[in-house]
């Protein structure tokens, strides 16, 4: 794959209004979090990507969207064999939350999990709550995985429907990264603050939000395995916004 | 696990015992005579979602008069301390918390409850860890705290400049 490959725009060349973002993959060596979303925001769908992610790799996952939405973990890291490393769930509209829950739990109590388990299990319970509200139909199914290595884990749901709105995600995240999740909740009184996506972002140093409308939509975090939270957090993140194109 | 309020008296306050999951499946219920201060023992907490932290920040931001101590707060809250601007109420302080720590030596996680004032003080503006290392762990074992120390107290400090102010 070339270099030059003409999807790819490096930040520090990039000149404002000489080409247009929409669906590039744009490289930054220090993008902060509500900066990625502000890109995304403006010029979805885009991959932004920062902090040393391969931006290469986000080429592979567009030229391939459908082998990502199959196999979205060992499309982001080398997976290996160790069977405690790997959690993989299919689960239905009707499906029990506590149970699903509980079976996370018990999948992290390995203590190589100790720095990420809490905020996995976090984002495990946004990543099931969002879709038991999307799936209106208890024979709809998602399918949730946990891959990790001795560096990454990765965390994804994927749904057969296609239904996810990111544009709707990103303006939600916006709005925490602009006024505050405090005065976002206060904001949207009555409704949902959309507080879930941000802090699904927040806890990971990459988030894929991939869409192909009426087949499936995946919604993946990627976090350092030995990072402390109270690190992670502050860390810039890679955001990649896919919408498959019908052929 | 089903979320609940006990109210009990502890020391002459009231306090609320909170406990399971901190969820869309949580009622936090109107309190018509909330006292002016209430102690708020978090041990049985087991975790929190995004819906729980928008119905805590709601519950809480409706009794601003009332002066709220947290006890024995566990990780997965002290996380959102962090994290969450305003999770903390205004009129709030942390009394106790969990600590993680990791032994190489028997390779065990053990989450360690600190006091406020005892294991933990703010001195000029920093916050200072003193205690025993020895009564954490098996004799010999030689465990570290596993966390940033500079930054999971981070909310300590937050909260000693804004009631300083």
């Amino acid at each position: 794959m070339s270099k030059k490959d003409k999807r790819v725009i490096y930040l520090k060349d990039y000149v404002k209004g000489a080409d247009s973002l929409e669906d590039k993959i744009i490289v930054g060596s220090d993008i902060r979090p509500g900066e990625a979303v502000n890109l995304a925001v403006e010029n979805a769908p885009v991959q932004v990507v920062t902090n040393g992610f391969d931006e290469f790799r986000v080429v592979k996952i567009k030229d391939d969207v459908n082998k990502f939405l199959e196999n979205p973990g060992e499309s982001l890291i080398e997976v290996t064999e160790d069977i405690s490393m790997r959690f993989h769930q299919t689960f239905f509209g009707n499906s029990n939350k506590s149970d699903f829950l509980a079976q996370v739990r018990q999948f992290l109590g390995n203590n190589k999990f100790r720095r990420v388990r809490d905020d996995i299990f976090l984002i495990a319970d946004e990543l099931f709550t969002n879709f038991a509200k999307s799936a209106n139909d208890p024979a709809k199914s998602m399918k949730f995985g946990i891959d990790a290595n001795d560096d990454t884990v990765v965390v994804f749901c994927r749904d057969h429907f296609g239904t996810l709105n990111p544009k709707d995600m990103l303006a939600n995240m916006q709005r925490c990264f602009d006024k505050g999740v405090k005065n976002a909740i206060k904001q949207e009184e009555g409704k949902g603050a959309g507080i879930g996506s941000y802090l699904i972002y927040t806890l990971g140093v990459g988030l894929a939000i991939t869409v192909d409308p009426g087949k499936g939509s995946l919604v993946l975090v990627w976090l350092p395995r030995t990072a402390h939270h109270e690190d992670r957090i502050e860390m810039n993140k890679s955001l990649i916004i896919i919408e498959a194109k019908e052929s | 696990m089903a979320f609940e309020i006990k109210v009990s008296d502890l020391n002459g306050k009231k306090c609320f015992q909170f406990s399971g999951q901190i969820d869309e499946e949580a009622e936090f219920p109107k309190m018509d005579d909330m006292p002016s201060h209430v102690l708020v023992d978090l041990k049985d907490v087991k975790a929190i979602n995004s819906v729980g932290i928008r119905a805590w920040i709601m519950w809480f931001g409706g009794y601003p008069q009332t002066q709220f101590s947290f006890l024995n707060c566990p990780k997965a809250l002290v996380m959102q301390m962090n994290m969450v601007e305003g999770f903390l109420p205004v009129r709030s302080e942390v009394l106790s918390l969990e600590v993680p720590f990791f032994c190489e030596d028997c390779d065990k996680e053990k989450d360690v409850l600190f006091e406020v004032g005892k294991e933990i003080s703010i001195e000029a503006g920093q916050v200072k860890l003193n205690f025993d290392k020895s009564t954490i762990c098996d004799s010999g074992c030689d465990p570290e705290l596993d966390v940033n120390e500079l930054k999971y107290f981070r909310f300590l400090l937050e909260k000693a400049s804004e009631q300083a102010a």
